[in-house]
């Protein structure tokens, strides 16, 4: 396999693809948006928040296919978390990514996502949605 | 060895492979250039061999800086055929130019002036004017631009009143490619009343600058995008304009008397150079101007048309190509999208086979949103680059097409 082909793995294109989680949700309780100034890329987040947990979730907006892709495997890590989960989540997948770690994987999905350790420019790609999320915790947004 | 190929072979960085062991072809020269070993081995034997600072120092070397300091702004004078050396003031780019004018412009402008910018313009030839324009209650009107990415030029010229004080527009797109009508816009402007500056950024490499024909009050641009060192640019003005203008920054070296609770200052240029200059990026600079010289402005235009035609014809065979920019008088820069496929996944998959280019909104927020998208690739020539470089360039496109759709 190929550098690129090992970066825009199978999983990867398949996510950047799919539609399912791809849709502003009708009455979110959160919304937040996450965007990267330098490049333009742009994704508004849906939550629907109910005692705690989070129903349902989506997401819009533009992206290149790594972002698009990383974007919607957050969605599907937020559905049906409970709030109080989401910091460890963040953090989990953020140290996963850290090119310095080599540490068990905490989830099988996150693996089609690690060639990005090899491509440092776009390491701010497969991270915008997360670190945003990330962001909205520290500010006590999601609660 | 073609002229051609000495060209090539003056830039040291072209016959290295990437890390992936690729020729590597460098198609972002918008952003920046690379640098001929007549630019480096000037700037090395500065620092090397007779380096000190400019102005008051009265031994060796420092009475030989100084004068090469001054030989290279008569150097710029007459690269821009403006005439006085003293018309040249030297800053730390294009950014930094546009930035002190519209700060020195500050106390010369009243409510209600009007500052006239054009949509295509990079966010550094419209922040600063933005910010102006709060401070100091003024109007910001925009040149709009048709399909084809040219301006609507005799709209923008019925939009020049009494009331427009600035016009300050590019001479070329850095995101199109356009080659601006700028000196109808500025033939409409009333000199007594009007100030005007261009931004040279994307011209000054690519074709032959005459501030006098322009009849501009300003105009500027960075040595690094015409392949001189990076940190230095010019801000050429008319003599009346200069010294009208305060001071642009204030410190040594630009003042004449300094008292506990007052200073009196030198004249343009001076006045506006406080502090330490860039020398070397200066020496840079005049080492660039003499390498384009010999070059010869007939070669540079001539290699500029053909590449960029050539390159115009081979990416439109490409099927879901989606080309930006259409005007008929097109500098050496492409916009291109594949449909449905994000700029940075062609860049990325362009990088790995060693063809650098640019994705993204190349600093052109609003032109992106006029033309109602949200990025595009940019390709930008040189005089180093070939047709077998676009030949490269289109291959592993229609590779990248198969690769994501």
């Amino acid at each position: 396999m190929s550098r690129i082909e090992n970066l825009y793995q199978e999983k990867i294109m398949e996510l950047a693809k799919s539609s399912i989680h791809f849709f502003e949700l009708k009455t979110p309780s959160h919304v937040f948006t996450a965007y990267n100034p330098l490049c333009g890329d742009k994704f508004t987040f849906y939550l629907l928040v109910e005692n705690g947990k989070i129903k349902e979730a989506s997401f819009s907006g533009f992206g290149c296919a790594i972002s698009k892709a990383s974007s919607s495997l957050l969605v599907s890590k937020l559905i049906d978390n409970e709030l109080t989960n989401l910091s460890m989540l963040v953090n989990d997948f953020l140290i996963t990514i850290d090119s310095s770690s080599r540490g068990k994987i905490p989830d099988v999905v996150y693996a089609p996502f690690l060639a990005v350790r090899e491509f440092p420019e776009r390491i701010s790609c497969v991270t915008l949605g997360w670190k945003e999320l990330e962001n909205q915790l520290k500010q006590n947004n999601l609660s | 060895m073609t002229y051609h190929q000495k060209i090539r072979s003056d830039f040291p960085i072209l016959s290295m492979l990437t890390p992936q062991g690729k020729p590597f072809i460098y198609l972002d020269n918008a952003a920046t250039t690379q640098k001929p070993a007549a630019v480096l081995n000037a700037i090395d034997s500065f620092y090397r061999g007779r380096y000190s600072n400019v102005h008051r120092g009265a031994y060796w070397p420092a009475s030989q800086t100084n004068l090469l300091f001054e030989k290279s702004r008569e150097k710029v004078a007459g690269f821009l055929n403006a005439g006085n050396p003293e018309c040249i003031v030297f800053t730390a780019g294009t950014t930094d130019s546009i930035n002190k004018v519209a700060n020195a412009l500050a106390g010369l402008l009243n409510e209600n002036d009007e500052i006239l910018i054009s949509e295509m313009e990079h966010h550094s030839n419209l922040v600063p004017w933005q910010i102006l324009t709060k401070k100091n209650k003024l109007f910001l009107s925009f040149i709009e631009i048709d399909k084809y990415g040219k301006w609507k030029l005799s709209e923008a010229i019925n939009k020049i009143s009494e009331r427009t004080k600035v016009i300050a527009v590019s001479a070329i797109s850095n995101s199109l490619g356009t080659i601006n009508d700028v000196k109808s816009v500025l033939k409409s402007s009333h000199p007594d009343y009007t100030i005007t500056l261009v931004d040279a950024a994307q011209s000054v490499a690519n074709y032959q600058t005459d501030v006098k024909a322009l009849s501009c009050g300003f105009l500027t641009f960075s040595a690094h995008k015409m392949y001189g060192p990076m940190g230095v640019g010019v801000l050429y003005g008319k003599q009346n304009l200069l010294e009208k203008l305060p001071p642009l920054a204030y410190g040594g070296g630009m003042i004449t008397e300094v008292e506990m609770h007052s200073t009196l200052f030198r004249n343009s240029p001076h006045k506006h150079e406080a502090g330490t200059p860039n020398v070397a990026g200066v020496i840079g600079l005049a080492a660039a101007i003499d390498y384009l010289n010999e070059i010869g402005w007939n070669f540079i235009m001539e290699h500029n048309q053909e590449l960029t035609g050539y390159a115009m014809k081979k990416l439109s065979s490409i099927q879901n190509m989606i080309l930006y920019g259409l005007a008929e008088n097109h500098g050496p820069i492409i916009s291109f999208n594949l449909e449905g496929i994000h700029p940075h996944d062609v860049a990325g998959y362009l990088a790995e086979e060693g063809i650098a280019i640019r994705a993204g909104h190349h600093c052109t927020q609003p032109l992106m949103s006029a033309l109602n998208i949200q990025g595009t690739c940019r390709i930008s020539f040189a005089i180093y680059n070939t047709k077998d470089e676009v030949d490269k360039l289109v291959s592993v496109l229609e590779k990248a097409e198969g690769f994501f759709t």
